[in-house]
């Protein structure tokens, strides 16, 4: 930047170290992730709302359903492509037990994943519990199966969420990622290969901000991370519900 | 003793000819507006109220002849106008469903003994001249949209519709979306609700990227 008329020029500004960012992440549609942070959040924001009658309430400060998500940027061998983020009401949370269900589909439009090792990420995006651009990995489930380049991939997969510590502070909450499904099959009509199975339980994930803190919103990204080449195509996250209990 | 009775019936006339100047005593309430945790609609939509002054077509502006309706077994009082929120006017053949566009909120007025304690206003687009005052203003959704922003003021999370009210589906499709407030709907046999969700499938745009550039001082 340049002043012309007092003859000053801005100087860049020098980091002696990378700034630790405990912010929510930036939510750009289109645009990958970096392996190790920063992730980038796919938003799922719409120019219009409206009252749609459903048979069941959906819970407080959020959606009975979500429409399809932006197709991410192909994804490279293990770097994480945020598929979905999910807008999450402060405290809503914060109660021990209190339990988010998230299922959803994801497609790779004719083909192009030579993926071995498949997971679906649930992560905990709040202020305070993020660092350096990466919210709290809490888990989710695991598929090891070789996929084929020339055939559609497609995904299926369910996560609960439970807390297991409610805490009013930024760093004190817990979240355990308890329960978990994933699918993975070359779409309908197409015999090949397909693998389900139930994740474990990992250890319960310390630090998390499930009180909220004024003025920012918390979400829950659904990261799609893969390991051996490059994708030729991106992800498209759809038919995705989340339920309360 | 005929007499008396007489000035009784008098007087018991004019107090509810007075109520009804002021459209605060016409309903009839079933149900306290805060029933366990939900707001019911019905509360909010009868009430009737009248202009003050004739108005023509177009922009126009509004002056009711009273602020504050009653709503609920409490008798609570609820300013039941709002942006957004549709009125009726009924006016015989001119009668017409508006939208205000901008709306003052009641005050005291002070001074001179006037028709309403209060002083309120709206102001929205008629597409028919109403020429004569007196016309009438009542909710143009059944009382759903006063209904919503009383939940939203209270923090009550539900709005209960039920067999009673006069809301269509029409009414609840077009009703200004809060993702804190649900809409539980009894009018049927079915329990239903009405949740917040996108209408359409347009993501909101990428905000422009902000570029740099050299500012020159004016010489003045």
């Amino acid at each position: 930047m340049t002043n012309a008329t007092y003859g000053q020029t801005g100087q860049n500004a020098t980091f002696t170290s990378y700034p630790v960012n405990t912010s929510p992440l930036a939510m750009l549609e289109t645009v990958a992730s970096t392996a190790g942070g920063p992730y980038v959040g796919n938003p799922g924001g719409r120019t219009t709302y409206g009252y749609v009658p459903s048979s069941h309430p959906a819970p407080s400060g959020m959606l009975s359903s979500y429409p399809a998500y932006t197709i991410t940027a192909a994804a490279t061998s293990t770097v994480p492509e945020v598929l979905g983020s999910i807008s999450v009401p402060s405290s809503l949370l914060n109660y021990p037990q209190k339990t988010v269900r998230i299922c959803g589909d994801a497609t790779e439009a004719t083909g192009g994943s030579t993926s071995t090792i498949t997971q679906f990420q649930l992560l905990w995006d709040a202020p305070g519990s993020n660092v350096a651009d990466l919210p709290l990995v809490i888990g989710g489930p695991q598929v090891t199966s070789t996929l084929i380049t020339s055939n559609a991939d497609f995904w299926h997969f369910c996560q609960d969420l439970t807390t297991t510590v409610a805490s009013a502070s930024a760093t004190g909450a817990t979240l355990q990622a308890t329960d978990g499904i994933l699918s993975e099959s070359y779409g309908a009509g197409v015999a090949g290969v397909g693998s389900t199975g139930p994740t474990l339980s990992p250890a319960a994930v310390g630090s998390a901000n499930l009180a909220g803190t004024a003025g920012y919103t918390n979400r829950i990204h659904v990261v799609y991370l893969h390991t051996t080449g490059t994708d030729a195509h991106g992800v498209t996250l759809g038919n995705l519900t989340v339920q309360i209990f | 003793m005929k007499s008396r009775s007489i000035t009784i019936f008098t007087t018991a006339v004019l107090l509810l000819a007075t109520a009804a100047a002021f459209g605060q005593a016409l309903s009839n309430p079933k149900f306290p507006a805060n029933a366990n945790g939900r707001v019911m609609a019905d509360e909010f939509g009868r009430w009737f109220l009248q202009s003050q002054t004739g108005i023509s077509s177009g922009a126009q502006t509004v002056t009711l002849n009273a602020c504050y309706v009653k709503v609920g077994t409490a008798y609570e009082e609820v300013y039941p106008i709002a942006i957004n929120t549709p009125l009726l006017i009924t006016d015989g053949t001119n009668t017409e469903t508006v939208t205000p566009t901008a709306v003052t909120q009641p005050t005291a007025i002070t001074g001179p003994s006037t028709i309403s304690p209060y002083n309120c206003t709206f102001t929205a687009t008629f597409a028919n001249s109403h020429v004569n005052p007196g016309f009438g203003v009542s909710p143009g959704d059944g009382g759903l949209g006063a209904a919503v922003n009383y939940a939203l003021t209270k923090g009550i999370g539900v709005v209960t519709v039920d067999q009673s009210s006069q809301i269509t589906n029409a009414n609840l499709s077009a009703n200004l979306v809060y993702q804190n407030v649900q809409i539980e709907d009894l009018r049927s046999g079915q329990l239903q609700y009405w949740n917040p969700a996108p209408l359409a499938s347009t993501v909101l745009a990428t905000p422009t990227t902000l570029t740099s550039s050299t500012v020159t001082r004016l010489a003045q």
